[in-house]
């Protein structure tokens, strides 16, 4: 557990952190997330929370429906085309904070 | 820290301290303390007992009789009957004999400690065992109470009757972080789960009623904390005690009989009946058993019912008592002052600071940053003046005659995109979205379902699917909420996804009459003419490798630029844009000077859409015209919001020379007497340099807002009264000329 009555070796760093947040709408999941599945060459994860690591990339379920592709290597995060009858994809930049 | 109670514990084992303080000083003083380690020895509390009239004066715990006496040397009554289920009561037993008081006890144990009995006979006590109160007698106080033994029921005069039906751990502060407290059968009560690495417990908290054993628990509580602590070296061993300690055998009392009312929670007044009523209704459920009855809704927070409301409802559901379940606990533990929460203003306690993507460079160039919300924003640059009001003056003379730059990377930002994207737009705006074209940006309004306006900005059609919305900086976190709530709630079946990209871009503004020759200079590869880039167009490109949008847009009634860029490329882009605005007469703007502008301009921001005005009084009702099926057309009709008298925009011009417009200020016709709530109140003020005076927009009683007639501004905060003129809110430009071309 960190230490946080005494944060003097705490520092924080932030990198740019592209992702690309893909989401599947109500009613066309299964499709959508096979799609996707062959698309990425992964399996996707099963649970809100589940991570899957796939070559330069985590691929999070962030909510039933929404994925998020990081990219962890590249500087780009992989960005499948989506069928916008299934879904739809949009690219972010989140910030990403470390730690130590 | 003497007279200081622990009220709440929280993340990262910060505990909440309230001071009580006697000196004269504050009446109380809060201290937030983070706590590496923290040793819970925060006792027991007695429960009464539930019999019939167990409200009449003189009745009491047996711990409170015992504090009278052994802390305020106060004997509360002369003729006792202690009616207990456990030993503890038995000390005040002797307590009071020792005193000179004539005691009873009745203990519904058949047989209690021979230890007991043996001091009882010593002291002449007359003893009931198998025993409890059936009922009072006394009306205004108590005057005998009827003692049910296997014997008959003999009634015994008093004037004071010391209950007590056991003692419950107070489990309070270490469920506050969610440790569920667990039901511990040998004392009849809930003890504290397992608590966290860090913290630990003693005493009469976890089930040790015995002092000695406490006192030895407290001292091996001690040494864990500080070994925790890192602290390590030789503890003294805890002290030999003989106390012929008094330990709990507890045995719960049956369900009260008789007449009269016998109370569970004397602060609520519920009783037993009312629980049993409860249980015939089907609220069953503890949290439904308060919320019927208000059980625990009182100052103590059922600290002293909520034991015996779970036993009774537990035997009415013939259920044991984890399975009828325990209560949530909260903070605070005991009741605080607002005042010592509120506090004075220092430092910024727990909250965060937000930054753009161009702060560091904002302070290194001067700019006095002021806190909007949780965002730091310049306020205003000095070099434009000495102080605020010299240099929003200054930056937004600058604005009008040549150009400025302002940060706005505070704006909320949404990407809105789906196959009914714009369906979906077309029922969340007031005003249409479906036919806007690709490329194109228009202004909108959202309404709450009650019809009040919700918060405006702009959205833009980057494709067909696909939009780009801004909102206000304050409502930004509102705005997407609302917008996932109705997707989840009231359309699920658009095909619609929003996303917050607020921290993906940096965005700035560039206003003024030279904003499109400092455009073109920063971007010679973009085309910014105004065949290609009209007023309300948009343009994509890309700025070192970082995606780029211009939207035109104006704010400040100026032609003007909305400029987005990657979060990383923001600062870049700020001092290219300021490098090529130089030779043009261009520098940053602060907040101060960007409402000023549209307070010139008439545009309407916070102070205005405050809660409290709809669409029609705020001068935007013709955006919606005939349209129907948004979200808050049908109650924004209301005959209330169309009233004659309802409060609408207009401005305002001070009409006496040297004086001056206040935000806030009350307004009254000529002849009001200068009292009360008058007709309407000023929102927001600015000096007008193109004016030479003071203007302002206020909200005004439709019956008096009569374009030309004279209203008076009383500010009483200074004793102040100016007359102003009522005229149009545009106080600039009303043909929005400068906007186009």
């Amino acid at each position: 557990m960190a230490d946080l009555a005494t944060p003097t070796d705490f520092s924080l760093s932030v990198s740019d952190c592209p992702l690309v947040q893909i989401e599947s709408w109500d009613g066309t999941l299964e499709k959508f997330e096979a799609s996707l599945s062959q698309a990425l060459g992964t399996p996707l994860p099963a649970l809100v929370g589940e991570t899957v690591r796939h070559a330069a990339s985590l691929i999070v379920r962030v909510a039933p429906r929404r994925f998020w592709l990081i990219s962890t290597g590249a500087s780009q995060a992989p960005s499948p085309v989506v069928d916008p009858e299934m879904g739809c994809s949009a690219p972010s930049a989140k910030a990403a904070c470390g730690s130590r | 820290m003497p007279r200081t109670a622990a009220f709440g514990v929280y993340d990262g084992n910060v505990l909440g301290l309230v001071e009580r303080d006697q000196t004269g000083g504050a009446r109380q003083i809060l201290t937030m303390l983070r706590a590496r380690a923290i040793v819970f020895a925060t006792g027991a509390i007695e429960r009464p007992l539930v019999f019939s009239n167990n409200d009449r004066p003189g009745v009491m715990l047996a711990s409170a009789a015992r504090t009278y006496f052994n802390r305020f040397a106060v004997l509360p009554g002369r003729r006792a009957v202690v009616a207990t289920t456990n030993d503890s009561a038995w000390r005040t037993a002797f307590d009071l004999t020792v005193a000179g008081a004539e005691v009873t006890v009745a203990d519904l144990r058949p047989t209690p400690a021979p230890y007991l009995l043996a001091e009882a006979a010593r002291l002449g006590i007359a003893v009931h065992t198998g025993a409890r109160i059936a009922g009072l007698r006394g009306s205004h106080r108590v005057r005998s109470a009827r003692i049910a033994t296997a014997g008959g029921q003999p009634e015994i005069a008093c004037d004071l009757v010391c209950v007590s039906g056991g003692w419950s751990p107070t489990v309070h502060l270490t469920s506050h972080l969610g440790v569920r407290p667990t039901y511990c059968d040998n004392i009849d009560g809930f003890v504290p789960g397992a608590l966290p690495t860090g913290q630990f417990g003693a005493g009469a908290n976890t089930g040790q009623y015995a002092t000695a054993e406490a006192i030895e628990a407290g001292q091996r509580a001690g040494i864990e904390a500080a070994a925790f602590c890192g602290k390590s070296g030789r503890a003294p061993s805890p002290p030999k005690l003989d106390l012929r300690d008094m330990v709990s055998s507890p045995l719960r009392d049956p369900a009260p009989a008789g007449r009269g009312k016998a109370f569970v929670d004397l602060q609520m007044d519920v009783t037993a009946a009312d629980i049993a009523l409860a249980h015939r209704e089907g609220y069953e459920s503890v949290e439904h058993l308060k919320r019927y009855t208000t059980l625990g809704m009182g100052t103590d927070q059922g600290k002293t019912s909520n034991f015996a409301a779970l036993a009774a409802m537990a035997a009415l559901r013939n259920a044991t008592i984890p399975d009828t379940g325990t209560t949530t606990f909260r903070p605070p533990y005991t009741p605080i002052a607002i005042g010592a929460l509120a506090g004075r203003a220092t430092g910024h306690h727990f909250k965060p600071f937000r930054r753009t993507p161009i702060h560091d460079w904002h302070e290194a160039n001067g700019a006095e940053m002021l806190e909007v919300g949780l965002w730091m924003r310049p306020w205003f640059y000095r070099a434009s003046g000495r102080d605020v009001n010299e240099a929003y003056v200054v930056e937004m003379r600058m604005v009008r005659e040549a150009a400025g730059l302002m940060d706005i990377s505070t704006l909320g930002k949404i990407d809105v995109q789906g196959p009914d994207a714009a369906t979906f737009l077309d029922r969340v705006y007031a005003n249409g979205f479906a036919k806007l074209p690709v490329g194109r940006a228009r202004y909108g309004v959202m309404l709450r379902d009650d019809g009040i306006v919700f918060d405006d900005g702009t959205t833009t059609r980057l494709a067909d699917q696909r939009f780009f919305m801004t909102t206000s900086t304050a409502r930004a976190a509102d705005v997407l909420s609302r917008l996932e709530f109705l997707l989840d709630t009231a359309w699920p079946e658009l095909r619609v996804a929003v996303t917050s990209v607020s921290d993906e871009w940096a965005a700035m503004s560039v206003a003024g009459p030279k904003s499109r020759d400092i455009l073109a200079t920063a971007f010679p590869d973009l085309d910014v003419s105004n065949e290609a880039l009209p007023h309300m167009g948009c343009l994509e490109a890309t700025f070192e490798g970082r995606a780029l949008r211009i939207i035109r847009l104006s704010y400040s009634g100026e032609r003007a630029y909305e400029v987005y860029v990657g979060t990383t490329a923001g600062e870049k882009t700020w001092t290219r844009l300021l490098e090529a605005g130089a030779p043009f007469g261009a520098k940053p703007y602060g907040v101060e000077a960007l409402g000023a502008l549209r307070v010139e301009k008439g545009h309407v921001a916070g102070p205005e859409i405050d809660g409290r005005t709809t669409l029609d009084d705020l001068g935007l009702g013709r955006m919606v015209g005939k349209r129907a099926g948004f979200v808050g057309d049908v109650l924004r009709r209301r005959p209330a919001f169309l009233a004659p008298d309802r409060q609408r925009l207009v401005g305002l011009e001070c009409a006496e020379t040297g004086k001056r417009l206040r935000g806030g200020a009350i307004l009254f016709l000529p002849n009001d007497k200068i009292e009360g709530h008058g007709r309407g109140r000023v929102t927001s003020i600015s000096f007008s340099p193109e004016l030479d005076r003071y203007v302002g927009l206020a909200l005004l009683a439709g019956d008096a807002a009569v374009e030309g007639s004279e209203v008076v501004a009383a500010y009483p905060m200074k004793a102040e009264t100016v007359r102003a003129r009522i005229v149009s809110p545009v106080f600039l430009d009303p043909k929005g000329e400068r906007l186009h071309g």
